[in-house]
């Protein structure tokens, strides 16, 4: 009897815990499943009352590819995606360095140094756009996909803190034993410190590659109606303009679930290292 | 470390180091004074000197080239106005363009910081010229070009491994952050703007303005500065407990396909925000499904007005559905990696699952997320992304000037600079917001790291 | 220059690295080149600045020499495929030059903001709305129209020419005048009879269970209301100098705007709502000609649109008003070839063009002739927006800062106002005026 009721009792809980992931799950995928069906959805019309489109189609996602002489969809695409490989490189690379240096190496005002990068990140980035867009312009990269790359990544030190966090957790024995065995502080830092920060390298490989993907503003100013070189996020959101998202909206659907999915697929992928990774990083600030 | 002056007795503090490089320097370090790398070249250190001296050749080539033409006209920002000239040939006004304040600003702030630099390295080269002489007294052996690049890869790693993060820094960050500093001095409003006009300084005419002097404005500044304090407040704690709380759900054991679970929530990361944030726009309009599909239940008679009258609510309830994910995420992590002794050990004591979470668990993630948490409170202080693309600020107030109830300071200064052209109001706003996170971050990161808690937990 | 300017740049931000190396009392000084070069001396030939424009200047006399002047132009998305057509007939009609045009995408209200940035690289012609030319002009941006003005001035209507007049000079082409709102309606709830006044809309609506939006959180909009009676004059530099939104008639049209944002059939949305609405759940709902096709479409016959209505404001019914706004064709000031900038916005705004911007993309003229033609009468939400203009305010001297104050009255009035409306309104002067700078 009273193991029946034990039995009963789990089972509710269970019964319970999952009810309530399930509710909230759907409570969190709503906007993104409206996103889907409304990217499968014939009717044009921006703004719907009803949920489920009266009509199924797939010409939203042919027409992002195929109908490009407004709107060069597969072109911005690509454009987004060599920025987002070459600033997350390279990004990545700078992060790495600046933490393992402010970590492990020990030189006159690092202190200093680390308290001046943690407040730069703070300031309201877009009141300076203006004499970003002229710096940039100075050196002939305004209207280039390589001037974005170089703003993405130039401000990627700014977040060193968390990777810096993991480095502090690496042994310090190992480099000591390394430098022992004749090893450079450079041969420590490739071929030692480097291989064993899959976490963090995860970790900053996503932040710094989903960025491109989302900037709506910067690359707006930067390239100055040059379409040929602009990123999804400035392509999409001129899509969704007054005189557009009248024929275009479910187009613009369509394209964000595109989007999406690279960005879902490296999550996934990198799910338990980005865990790891951020988790290393908190413990030691 | 082999050439470590050190070694030999001669280091010297840097500043006696360069004094000491003209009173008892010879000829050739006196003339380093003049002629960047004499010094080093006259002690066989030639590709040194070289390079010194290519150093000093371009700072004069862009001095004269660049420097001088800007910074001769910082003080005033530009004199000349742009005027217009008839051309009788062709009948047209012809535009003469002026001096550009602007560019003016921009390109001294550049060359000040670029001779900043140069000074240093001139103080550098100096010295270096001195200590080569002082080594060539003692008899010290004096390092190759080969060495010098070697104890770069190894002693002086440090500069290479900083030098490109900071030279990106200073260009696009630093430098960019000063010249918005600056424009908080000048009166670049709506009715100064380039090429047409010029701007000039004004002291500190905007922040005597947007603080005491103009009733409208200092009273948007410091309801707008009370609300994004709520806001971030608000917003903070609220996600936090929220994605800790899902978190600890989640990692349940009886609970099946964690992953799955996992991944649902993850999935409303990786959607653009300038989209999702647009379709719960479009859901909570007066118009919207949720208020379609609560009437239809009988539950309201009148829509509710998510986005006007009930703005600030809603901006919280949805930056919480932006932000559990992210906290979720990071908190799976960690509670994941407790260590189990932790838990041993308080049982052992007989602690019960509810004293085990609130002694061991809660303390714990508390600690090692400190750091996120203040990241996010920061981050939420600047949350333009929620703000901007839900309400936009609105409802719009006349009580306020130029903004509405659920603005923030960031999307108030946003809207002064690409709308309203106030740009030196928008500056002083941003250097306020500056100000504020900025003594607050670093108050707190030095607590938490100088907390020498760790050992409790490793 | 640029370039010489960029290696310049890029050694002296070597010299940073180059600094660092003398920090430490040890060894010397040397350079660890291979990592600072890569940052500054990227000029790798990125190129592509149609930034510069002209690799001519206008020599003495316009157009009888052959030189090869490059125009940047710039219009939005929905205008490339127009203006690229327009710039083919421009070389066929002037063959004595070569003209290269590039075009770039940039939306209309966005051309203040990139010529603030940076005026230099800016298009030589390009298009904006007429309420940003104020600040533009202001900012000393815009080309002043000499060339074949008094033809300019005389081809278009009168309303639009004094929209491109700021301080007596003719400060751009105007190439429009489409830019107002006004009703759209469903024929199969409201009858023409309906349509006329708001209290039959209101009714009309809510009986069959539909709504009317009006988007009057949209200064835009909103200020339909408050220039129905009242008086907003700007001078001839754009500076308001006259306004009496505070006075009884003013507090009678807000109370009447109150009144309708409390009824059951209204519907605050914006204009996206009114285009997927109706035939839907809207019965009638005010937006632009924009929106025209997509209506149309949706209703078919039952497809209305016309003047908007009027409203009863202190016991009587008084027609709501709007802004008769339009496009201007505009000059960058810093323009290497304004002479041909000039002719080319010239031919893009003159008749032909315009009777082809109308038959390519419906777009209302401010040619006489073009306005006057048959085929334009035809178009419906066309004879609207003419049928609207004689109760419409003309919004060329308007500019930013004029909108905040009546954007946020309405958007208190949708939120539930709490104070009384004459010291709402008593506010909204006070901001109008301060607006002035």
């Amino acid at each position: 009897m009273s193991n029946f009721k034990r039995f009963l009792k789990h089972e509710v809980v269970d019964f319970l815990y999952h009810l309530l992931l399930a509710v909230m799950s759907v409570i969190w995928l709503l906007p993104v499943a409206w996103l889907i069906l409304n990217s499968l959805r014939l009717e044009k019309d921006p703004y719907i009352a009803y949920i489920l489109p009266k009509t199924f189609t797939l010409q939203n996602y042919v027409n992002l590819f195929t109908n490009t002489r407004d709107f060069d969809f597969p072109r911005w695409f690509m454009n987004t995606l060599t920025v987002a490989i070459f600033s997350c490189l390279i990004s990545t690379l700078l992060i790495l360095m600046i933490s393992y240096t402010l970590s492990r190496l020990r030189f006159p005002a690092r202190r200093l140094y680390m308290n001046i990068l943690l407040i730069l990140g703070m300031f309201p980035g877009f009141m300076a756009m203006v004499a970003v867009y002229h710096l940039l312009n100075l050196m002939n990269l305004t209207q280039t996909l390589t001037g974005l790359v170089v703003i993405y990544s130039s401000g990627a030190a700014l977040t060193y803190y968390v990777a810096k966090g993991f480095f502090d957790t690496i042994p310090r024995s190992l480099d000591e034993a390394a430098t022992l065995d004749g090893a450079s502080k450079n041969t420590i830092f490739w071929r030692i410190t480097l291989p064993m920060s899959r976490p963090i390298i995860t970790y900053t490989i996503i932040l710094t590659f989903i960025a491109p993907w989302v900037d709506f503003i910067f690359a707006n100013v930067i390239m100055r109606g040059k379409s040929d070189k602009w990123t999804v996020a400035v392509g999409l959101r001129n899509m969704i303009e007054r005189n557009n998202v009248l024929e275009y909206f479910t187009q613009f659907c369509a394209g964000i679930v595109v989007v999406s999915i690279p960005l879902v697929i490296l999550f996934m992928l990198t799910q338990k290292n980005y865990v790891a990774g951020v988790t290393s990083g908190s413990t030691k600030g | 470390m082999k050439h470590s002056l050190e070694k030999h007795g001669l280091k010297e503090p840097a500043f006696r180091e360069f004094v000491g490089a003209m009173t008892k320097g010879d000829v050739f370090t006196r003339l380093g004074f003049l002629i960047m790398g004499a010094g080093c070249a006259a002690r066989g250190q030639i590709a040194k000197g070289l390079l010194l001296l290519a150093a000093q050749a371009s700072y004069i080539y862009f001095m004269f080239s660049f420097g001088v033409v800007y910074l001769s006209d910082f003080a005033t920002l530009g004199t000349v106005e742009q005027t217009t000239v008839w051309d009788e040939a062709v009948q047209i006004n012809r535009v003469v363009p002026g001096d550009n304040s602007m560019m003016i600003l921009l390109f001294s702030l550049l060359t000040i910081f670029i001779s900043l630099i140069f000074l240093y390295v001139y103080f550098t080269s100096v010295r270096v010229g001195y200590q080569a002489l002082k080594r060539h007294r003692a008899g010290a052996a004096m390092p190759t070009f080969i060495d010098d690049l070697k104890s770069l890869w190894n002693d002086k790693y440090h500069f290479v491994l900083l030098t490109l993060p900071t030279l990106g820094l200073l260009a696009f960050t630093v430098l960019p952050i000063i010249f918005m500093v600056a424009m908080a001095f000048t009166n670049l409003d709506r009715n100064h703007q380039p090429p047409g006009n010029l701007f000039t300084w004004v002291g500190f005419e905007n922040f005597k303005e947007i603080f005491f002097s103009h009733p409208l404005k200092s009273r948007t500044f410091y309801r707008v500065l009370g609300w994004t304090l709520t806001w971030a407040v608000t917003a903070t704690a609220t996600c936090y407990i929220g994605g800790v709380a899902l978190a600890i759900l989640i990692n349940n054991k009886r609970v099946q396909l964690k992953n799955m679970w996992r991944t649902f929530f993850v999935i409303t990361i990786a959607v653009p925000q300038f989209a999702s944030l647009l379709f719960i726009r479009q859901l909570l309009n007066d118009n919207g499904t949720l208020n379609i599909v609560l009437q239809n239940l009988g539950m309201i008679t009148e829509p509710i007005k998510f986005l006007s009258t009930h703005a600030r609510i809603t901006v919280l309830v949805v930056n919480f559905w932006i932000g559990v994910p992210y906290t979720m995420l990071i908190t799976t992590g960690i509670l994941m990696n407790i260590p189990e002794d932790l838990f041993e050990s308080a049982r052992i004591d007989g602690a019960g699952p509810i004293t085990i979470f609130r002694r061991i668990t809660l303390p714990y993630l508390f600690f090692v997320t400190a750091p996120f948490l203040i990241t996010q409170f920061v981050g939420n202080i600047n949350n333009f992304n929620v703000i901007f693309l839900l309400t936009n600020g609105e409802p719009r107030t006349l009580d306020y000037f130029q903004a509405g109830k659920t603005d923030l300071l960031i999307t108030w200064l946003y809207r002064q600079t690409v709308d309203e052209q106030n740009f030196n109001m928008a500056a002083s706003i941003g250097i306020m917001i500056f100000i504020i996170v900025s003594v607050f971050s670093l108050i707190t990161f030095n607590i938490v790291a100088s907390g020498k808690k760790e050992e409790e937990f490793q | 220059m640029k370039r010489t300017l960029a290696i310049a740049l890029a050694l002296m931000l070597a010299l940073f690295a180059l600094a660092g190396c003398g920090t430490d009392t040890d060894s010397g000084s040397s350079s660890n080149s291979g990592n600072s070069s890569n940052s500054g001396s990227s000029t790798t030939d990125s190129g592509s600045s149609t930034a510069d424009s002209g690799t001519s200047t206008d020599s003495g006399t316009a157009a009888n020499d052959g030189e090869t002047v490059d125009l940047l132009v710039w219009g939005p998305q929905e205008d490339q495929e127009f203006l690229a057509v327009v710039a083919e007939r421009f070389k066929a009609a002037n063959p004595q030059n070569t003209y290269n045009f590039t075009f770039g995408v940039v939306k209309e209200d966005e051309v203040k903001s990139r010529l603030g940035e940076d005026i230099t690289s800016g298009a030589d012609v390009f298009r904006l709305p007429d309420d940003q030319m104020r600040d533009l002009v202001n900012s000393g941006s815009l080309y002043e129209i000499t060339r074949n003005a008094d033809n300019v001035k005389s081809r278009n209507a009168q309303s639009s020419v004094e929209g491109a007049i700021l301080g007596g000079k003719l400060m751009g082409y105007p190439s429009a005048a489409d830019n107002g709102y006004y009703l759209y309606y469903d024929k199969s709830v409201l009858s023409d009879e309906d349509v006329k006044t708001l209290d039959a809309i209101l009714e009309k609506s809510a009986a069959a269970g539909k709504k009317l939006v009006y988007p009057i959180t949209i200064g835009w909009v909103g200020y339909s209301w408050l220039l129905a009676q009242g008086t907003f004059e700007f001078d001839g530099d754009g500076k308001l100098t006259d306004c009496d939104f505070n006075n009884a008639d003013g507090v009678a049209a807000i109370e009447a705007a109150v009144a309708m944002v409390a009824h059951s059939a209204f519907l605050n949305g914006d204009f996206d709502q009114v285009s997927s609405g109706l035939g839907d759940t809207v019965a009638a709902g005010v937006g632009g000609g924009w929106m025209a096709d997509a209506i149309q479409e949706k209703l078919g016959d039952n497809y209305g649109v016309t003047k908007l209505p009027t409203a009863t404001m202190g016991g009587k019914q008084v027609q709501l008003s709007s802004w008769a706004g339009g496009k201007i064709v505009g000059v960058n000031s810093h323009t290497q070839v304004p002479v041909h900038a000039m002719d080319f916005a010239d031919f893009l705004t003159s008749e032909e063009m315009q009777q082809l911007a109308f038959e390519m993309r419906q777009t209302g003229p401010s040619n006489i002739n073009v306005a006057n033609s048959d085929a334009l009468k035809g178009v419906p939400h066309l004879a609207a927006l003419a049928y609207q203009a004689q109760f419409a305010q003309v919004q060329a001297k308007m500019s930013d800062p004029y909108w905040s104050p009546v954007e946020a009255l309405m958007q208190e009035i949708n939120a539930g106002l709490t104070g009384d409306v004459q010291s709402a309104l008593n506010a909204v002067v006070e901001q109008l005026f301060l607006a002035n700078g």
